[in-house]
């Protein structure tokens, strides 16, 4: 149809053959382009219309509503358009038919994260609130990240430092590009059918485009809707992805996730030791103010030993026999006073009886911890470590 | 269903708890023997879990 028509062949074209003429030599070229959006309008039409522009010039633009071009724009946003220019025949006005849009650049991608932030927040997606602990010791741990790769290798390097009872779970998925969102979907979906302690999201460092999946709406609901705690460890140098902010705790590469878990078991171990120990210490002491009631018999010693000291002596023989039967007393005494802390640290219940301790019962079954709670005659039940015996108060003193 | 495991968090939490109660210093000799004895055994049960396990790594197919 292009015609080369010489000046001395005069072949006259119409006006609408000159712009069916023009329009066909613009349809030729596909073309990016780059600008800022303006006049943007949305209205009743099947088409939507605005301009982009420089600080030079204005370029007509348009697309078809049922055309998927990825992204809307507003009036002053500085966008890529890909489509082809053409040429409305009835007006000779040129314009470009726009087949896909894109944000221009890193401050159009922060702009559309802190957007979406905002958006996010009011609906309660990054609350302190809703944040789950971090499981003291996590033993069974998902893990999100592209299996194939330095990250996982390293990762599992570092987290087994101190312990190697872990067991790891892991989805490989797609942490970058335009499939990555559904992938990491995926994986989440996954990991949601074991049974974990903990899930962690990781990627190693990249820009800010690298990471545009950590910003979508799909992965912060994602990670909010993961039965387990979720750890994000995407490494960047950019401040923060919005994945981060829905996680329940946020790391800032994947070596400091296994640093983390690593660590855990070390101040698990710590804890479970010193608590235990705690336990033990209360014990003990418990069974030292049990034993207190044995200190009667510690004073009354005191005053048999000034009674027996202020006798005359010539009551010698009586003298005598009171202090062999005060050794006696003694002696049962100290053993029994033999309650001292270090002695006792090595203590389980059962040993406590193996070491000579007895426990006596009256016919009601409660623990006799008094002489006077027992009359004279009447039946107890003493329990040795390796049985019982039934006895017979024949006896009180005090 | 399987009945879930005591985690390490939980065994923990719980010998925190039986220790409170045995600080009070408010019961019987007997119970708090059986504290003691469920102290114990807690502990026990949560180093052999520690020393027992063994490192699995398993990739999921998608």
């Amino acid at each position: 149809m292009l015609k080369f028509i010489p000046m001395d062949k005069k072949e006259i074209l119409t006006v609408s053959q000159v712009n069916t003429l023009s329009r066909t030599i613009l349809e030729q070229f596909t073309i990016w382009v780059v600008g800022e959006v303006d006049s943007y309008k949305d209205g009743n039409w099947s088409g939507i219309y605005f301009d982009l522009k420089d600080e030079n010039s204005i370029l007509p633009c348009m697309f078809w509503k049922n055309t998927p071009v990825g992204y809307f724009p507003k009036n002053g946003e500085k966008v890529v358009l890909f489509g082809t220019l053409t040429l409305y025949e009835k007006r000779g006005s040129y314009h470009m038919k726009v087949s896909k849009i894109e944000p221009f650049g890193e401050g159009e991608l922060l702009r559309k994260r802190e957007e979406l932030r905002k958006k996010l927040q009011a609906e309660g997606y990054f609350e302190e609130s809703i944040k789950r602990a971090i499981p003291e010791l996590p033993i069974k741990i998902g893990i999100i990240t592209s299996a194939r790769g330095a990250v996982i290798k390293d990762f599992l390097a570092n987290v087994t430092k101190n312990y190697e009872g872990f067991e790891i779970y892991i989805s490989d998925a797609v942490v970058q590009g335009d499939k990555a969102v559904k992938s990491i979907c995926s994986s989440f979906k996954e990991l949601s059918k074991l049974d974990l302690d903990l899930v962690v999201l990781m990627r190693g460092g990249g820009s800010i485009e690298d990471l545009m999946c950590f910003n979508e709406e799909e992965i912060v609901k994602a990670i909010r809707n993961c039965p387990y705690p979720v750890i994000s460890a995407v490494g960047h140098e950019v401040d923060y992805t919005l994945a981060d902010l829905a996680a329940d705790l946020r790391v800032s590469t994947p070596t400091k996730a296994a640093e983390l878990i690593s660590a855990s078991y070390l101040t698990f171990r710590h804890n479970i030791e010193n608590t235990f120990e705690n336990l033990e210490y209360s014990f003990i002491r418990k069974l030292e103010t049990d034993s207190r009631e044995l200190d009667y018999f510690g004073i009354s010693l005191e005053r048999m030993w000034l009674l027996f000291q202020s006798l005359p002596d010539d009551l010698n023989s009586l003298k005598e026999r009171i202090y062999i039967s005060m050794q006696r007393n003694l002696e049962t005494c100290n053993s029994m006073l033999d309650l001292n802390l270090s002695g006792l640290r090595a203590l389980s219940p059962e040993n406590v009886l193996k070491r000579g301790y007895s426990i006596s019962y009256n016919k009601n079954g409660k623990i006799v911890k008094s002489v006077h709670g027992v009359n004279i005659n009447e039946d107890l039940e003493v329990k040795f470590s390796d049985g019982t015996v039934s006895t017979v108060v024949k006896g009180k003193g005090n | 269903m399987k009945e879930k495991e005591i985690s390490f968090s939980e065994a923990l939490k719980k010998l925190k708890i039986i220790t409170e109660k045995l600080d009070k210093g408010d019961l019987e000799l007997e119970e708090s023997m059986k504290l003691y004895e469920e102290g114990v055994s807690l502990h026990k049960k949560c180093l052999e879990k520690l020393n027992s396990a063994k490192l699995k790594i398993e990739e999921l197919k998608k």
